[in-house]
Order: structure tokens, then sequence, then C-alpha cells
């Protein structure tokens, strides 16, 4: 089963709910489709062979990983916290990607030959996209490439595929199960397993280090926090 | 029919859809309300059928259902009226596994 399953069944099933971001400006399950589908043609125009994701959490996020999955080609999270020579090796693995950085990051990407676009950018660039139906790749094909953290040894890269994330989420959430008034902060790096933003439900994806400050208009309901 | 791990079907008398996880080897009759289910994308016509009074126990949205022993299991992305069947015994709700500990 390919990832973007997930985003069909909500898409199908409740099109019109919000499912990412704050209340007033948060994204529907169809919005969150029509985006993944736009931010697909970019990829699959660009000629890349993955997407690069150098930035703190965001909707850009969950929109780089489902539009990765329809354009066949893996999402690479990476760790904003290595340092310039750790990144260097990881990114050295990926010289035909398409890059999403924070605008500090920008730099880091360049230096590997990897365009690089702001997560503001990337949205903006996937919105300007005709949604292009895909039939999407099947379950063995690679869905992300999650590096080790590099603190005994260089960052290896870990091959998650689709299955293994379709599973994980069938397995241990029940769909559909939040009500319309819950919501989840979510508040975990995106590049490890934990920052898997497949939970259905209402998720505010922010930098951790802004939580206290952050002031969503609504109470969440549910807490997910990785220091 | 020969459900395959991924694939949507669709009742053919209420608007249930379902998506099949886990699917068995063989060929079995899936079937909502009595009448067999069909997978939207399929270019074959539906099969016709009529919806069975008696099959019409109705299925809940997010719910799995299963028979563990055919290794059958579905979940319902839309719901509707219709029992949910296979071979023409009525499958089971499926409890979902606690969330494992993140660490």
């Amino acid at each position: 089963m390919n990832l973007t399953m997930v985003l069909d069944m909500a898409a199908d099933a409740f099109g019109d709910r919000a499912v990412l971001g704050r209340r007033a400006e948060a994204l529907t399950a169809c919005r969150l489709r029509d985006l993944a589908a736009g931010g697909a043609r970019r990829i699959r125009e660009s000629g890349a062979d993955s997407l690069v994701h150098l930035a703190v959490n965001g909707p850009a996020f969950p929109v780089a990983l489902f539009a990765a999955a329809l354009a066949g080609v893996p999402l690479v999270p990476v760790n904003y916290r290595l340092g310039a020579g750790q990144l260097d090796q990881v990114l050295a693995n990926h010289p035909r990607a398409l890059g999403i950085a924070d605008p500090g990051q920008a730099a880091v990407l360049t230096r590997a030959g990897i365009s690089a676009r702001t997560p503001r950018d990337w949205l903006t660039e996937a919105a300007g996209q005709p949604p292009e139906p895909a039939e999407p790749a099947g379950g063995d094909a690679p869905a992300a490439i999650i590096y080790t953290s590099g603190t005994t040894s260089k960052p290896k890269g870990v091959v998650l595929r689709h299955r293994n994330l379709t599973s994980y989420v069938l397995e241990t959430v029940e769909f559909a199960s939040a009500g319309e008034d819950e919501s989840a902060l979510m508040s975990v790096p995106p590049y490890g397993e934990r920052g898997n933003p497949l939970r259905p439900r209402r998720c505010d994806h922010l930098n951790h280090h802004n939580m206290i400050n952050y002031r969503t208009g609504q109470p969440p309901t549910g807490l997910r926090d990785i220091p | 029919m020969k459900p395959r791990v991924g694939q949507f079907l669709a009742s053919t008398v209420d608007g249930t859809t379902v998506i099949v996880v886990r699917a068995p080897d063989g060929d079995v009759a899936v079937t909502c309300g009595g009448a067999a289910m069909a997978d939207p994308k399929s270019k074959e016509p539906a099969p016709a059928g009529g919806a069975d009074p008696a099959q019409m126990g109705g299925n809940q949205l997010g719910k799995r259902y299963a028979d563990e022993d055919l290794g059958l299991e579905v979940l319902v992305t839309k719901p509707g009226q219709g029992t949910l069947a296979v071979n023409g015994t009525p499958l089971p709700l499926k409890d979902a596994k606690p969330l494992p500990a993140s660490d």
C-alpha cells in the first residue's frame, strides 16, 4: 500500500475537515491532497530522484511527504542540528534531490549542489501547479530515508518503505476516531521516526523551541512532544 | 473475487466503501448487505444484486472488520447500512490495538 492511500481515505471520507494547522488557516484534507499533487508535479518536472527537507517542522513537511510519495521518490528529512561536516556527508548521497530548507540552512543545500527553496516557497510552488492524477507506486517503494543521529559514527540512511509506514498507521490508530473539536499539538522534530506526521487528527506542527510561546486560539486536546 | 491489499471496495446497495487491509490468497465473496462489493476503479460492470433485508445491520466509519481464519481484514472508509460479510458469514468487528509506547 502507498502512503497516499491514507490521504485518499481522509480526503474521500471528510475532505472539508481541517486536518493540519491552526483552525483559522488550517489545511483541509482535500487541500492537503491538492498541494501534494501539485508538489508531486513540481518534483517530476525537475527530474529529481528525492526530496530533501532541512527545516523545522511545519505544514510544508506533510505536503512534502505526500508529494514525494505521489512522485515516486523518497523524502529525505535531514537533521538541522547536525554539524556542517555531517550535513555535507549526508547530502552528498542525494546530489539529484530537490531541496526544501529554512533560510538559514539554504547555503548548506547550495553547497551540495541542491536547489533550495524555503518551506513557504515550497507551499507556494505546490499551490501553483495543477494537481495531476498519478498512479502511486506499490508498498515496496521507498517512502523516506531517515538518517541515524551520527553520534557514534557517520550518519547512515535507513529506508522506510510505504508498507512500513502504512502498516504502522493502520495497526495503531483508528481511522476517523478524533472528534471535530479535538486537536493534537505536535512538537516533534521532522527528521526522526517519531516525527511521523501520519496522525489522523488535527495536528499543529511547530518548531518545538517555540512551543511555550505558541497561541493556537484553541486548547489542544492531545499533546505529542519529543524534546 | 480475489481482493488485493490496498484495494478499495464499494457496496452496490448502499454508500459503504472499505479498503482491504489484509487479504487471503484464494477467492472470497465479499458482500455488503448481501450483495457483492466491487472495485470502483474496475472497468468491469458492477455485479447486479439487491440488498438482503436480513443483512442490513450497518457498519461503522473507521472500524475494522476481520475474519481471522480466512485472513481477510477491511477498514470502513465510508459507512453504510449494509452488513459486511465474507462467503455469506458476517464479518465481526475488530478492536484496534493500543498504540505502542513511543520509547
